[in-house]
């Protein structure tokens, strides 16, 4: 077997199903290993023992008694820390926010504690899931376990270093301009941003709330779709593809690709922008692999790139002003610089300005959807550079908006990052695919055959 | 803001006062035109949509599709 804390849940889930692996054996080994190791990473803001030794040896007595709930009980999962658990602070990395007891769980959180997972603590992000690596937060940033002198993404960083440095097989994220699918790609793991609307927003400090998603990000495909099982609301999604069709989203991962349609948006990251020459060998190779499997890969065209994140933009900034403005007014001082920067844009823009962006916003999301009249899954770049050091902020900044993930924050299509090589500074490079919307099994299908036919997954980093 | 007339450091500062934006003004001025310049340029960036009866999202009936 695998070191414990390399296992996927799922794999996790199986040795518990043979009694060759217990959950307090595996929270211990995770618990250890995070007091070992995290001083290097900061991937966590805290880390809550007790509560997750106490919720290990129930899922223990639970499972050991055959009272089993399903492939998350008894699996360590952290949470990024603009999300709410009852009694912990809520601080969203920032000093506004450190004191801020929730007095309730999220609706994600009561969903994972009913799948029996077992709540780790709380893990770094950016302020407000919006500013950037900062030295004058309230708590250090995290840093990128294959090589600590870089920046992990973001803006759930520490929701990425955490799973690529083996201290849990699943976190969960939140993603408004592709703060899960950065991170994901920069750690070396997977990251869904779902549809808009699949997995509640309730109890998340909301950001923006038109483009905000939440979802999990974890080390396999296959641990993704299992915590989508938990996560996914059923009163939002398609309610006619539920009733019909076997929910689970597992079940068609191992399909492979053959005879289906996948769309390359080549143009996002050849011609609107220009992304780094290794980034664009590995999206080729990427398109090869699949074709290679049996999908038809064709070249596709959407709105371009510029604008549809200039669009996105516009939104995410004007409804962020409305709900910093506040404290933009009376404590700037409490903001660190990043977020600052940021969360004064909207104060900027009009009610007019919104009102275009959201008429373009349906535009672009029609013309998104009509691509997928003829296309099952689109591939396109995520960062469109390999993952900068954590103090080079020009370059940080430079890089920022050198990326093809907000678009789908303001079309609402489900989107998944994962790793696609390594760079040859030693780091991880990443794939982005964006499926219909409700329809993420099928994106689960293509990441899933490509994960089969390639090593990465397989790589850890030594820390 | 008017994308095809930009803003002067001057009105940058005389719009922020107006909007509450006083302390951050006096004790982050630069961190102010950086906010203000980045708006204008998503501004400039964006498509202007003249039809007035354009359906903007959340779509305005039921569909199976956002």
């Amino acid at each position: 077997m695998k070191e414990i804390h390399w296992l996927t849940a799922k794999e996790i889930s199986e040795n518990y199903g043979l009694r060759k692996l217990s959950p307090v054996e595996v929270t211990s080994a995770l618990l250890k290993r995070i007091k070992e190791l995290d001083s290097k990473i900061n991937s966590f803001i805290f880390v809550d023992e007790e509560s997750a030794m106490n919720s290990a040896k129930e899922a223990e007595k639970e499972i050991s008694l055959g009272k089993f709930r399903g492939s998350l009980h008894g699996i360590p999962i952290a949470i990024k820390d603009n999300i709410d658990m009852v009694g912990l602070a809520t601080t969203c990395h920032s000093k506004i926010l450190v004191d801020n007891i929730a007095t309730r769980d999220a609706r994600i959180i009561s969903q994972l504690r009913s799948s029996g997972a077992i709540l780790m603590g709380k893990l770094a992000l950016h302020e407000f899931a919006f500013g950037g690596p900062t030295f004058d937060g309230p708590f250090p940033p995290a840093r990128n376990p294959w090589n600590t002198d870089h920046h992990p993404g973001g803006s759930s960083s520490g929701s990425g270093a955490a799973l690529g440095a083996g201290f849990v097989p699943i976190t969960i994220g939140t993603d408004t301009a592709g703060s899960i699918r950065n991170p994901a790609g920069a750690c070396g793991v997977a990251g869904l941003k779902p549809t808009y609307d699949l997995v509640s927003r309730n109890g998340v400090f909301p950001l923006a709330y038109t483009v905000e998603h939440v979802g999990p990000m974890a080390r396999s495909i296959n641990d993704i779709a299992l915590t989508m099982d938990s996560i996914a609301c059923k009163e939002t999604m398609n309610v006619e593809r539920y009733t019909t069709e076997n929910l689970s989203y597992t079940n068609d991962l191992n399909h492979g690709v053959k005879g289906l349609r996948i769309g390359f948006v080549r143009h996002f990251h050849e011609s609107d922008l220009i992304a780094d020459q290794e980034v664009i060998a590995s999206l080729n190779e990427v398109a090869g692999v699949l074709k290679d499997l049996g999908a038809s890969i064709e070249d596709v065209v959407l709105p371009s790139l510029q604008e549809m994140q200039s669009v996105e933009g516009i939104i995410w900034y004007s409804e962020t002003w409305a709900i910093h403005k506040k404290w933009l007014r009376e404590r700037p001082e409490d903001y660190t610089q990043a977020a600052r920067k940021k969360l004064m844009r909207g104060a900027f823009l009009s009610a007019g300005d919104y009102v275009n962006a959201q008429q373009c916003r349906k535009i672009m999301t029609d013309s998104v959807n009509q691509v997928f009249q003829d296309f099952d899954v689109l591939i396109t770049a995520s960062s469109f550079d390999p993952i900068c050091r954590i103090d080079e902020t020009e370059i940080y900044a430079r890089n920022y908006a050198r990326q093809g993930r907000s678009p789908f924050n303001m079309t609402g299509h489900p989107a998944l990052a994962m790793m696609s090589g390594i760079c040859k500074r030693g780091l991880p490079l990443s794939v982005q695919f964006v499926g219909r919307h409700f329809d993420e099994k099928k994106l689960f299908r293509v990441a899933a055959a490509y994960e089969s036919a390639t090593p990465w997954h397989h790589k850890h980093p030594q820390i | 803001m008017n994308s095809s007339n930009p803003i002067s450091e001057d009105d940058i500062f005389k719009l922020a006062n107006s909007i509450g934006l006083e302390k951050a003004v006096k004790l982050y001025p630069n961190d102010v035109k950086d906010a203000a310049k980045s708006a204008l340029n998503a501004v400039s960036s964006c498509p202007i949509i003249d039809d007035l009866t354009q359906e903007p999202w959340p779509p305005m009936f039921v569909r199976s599709s956002l």
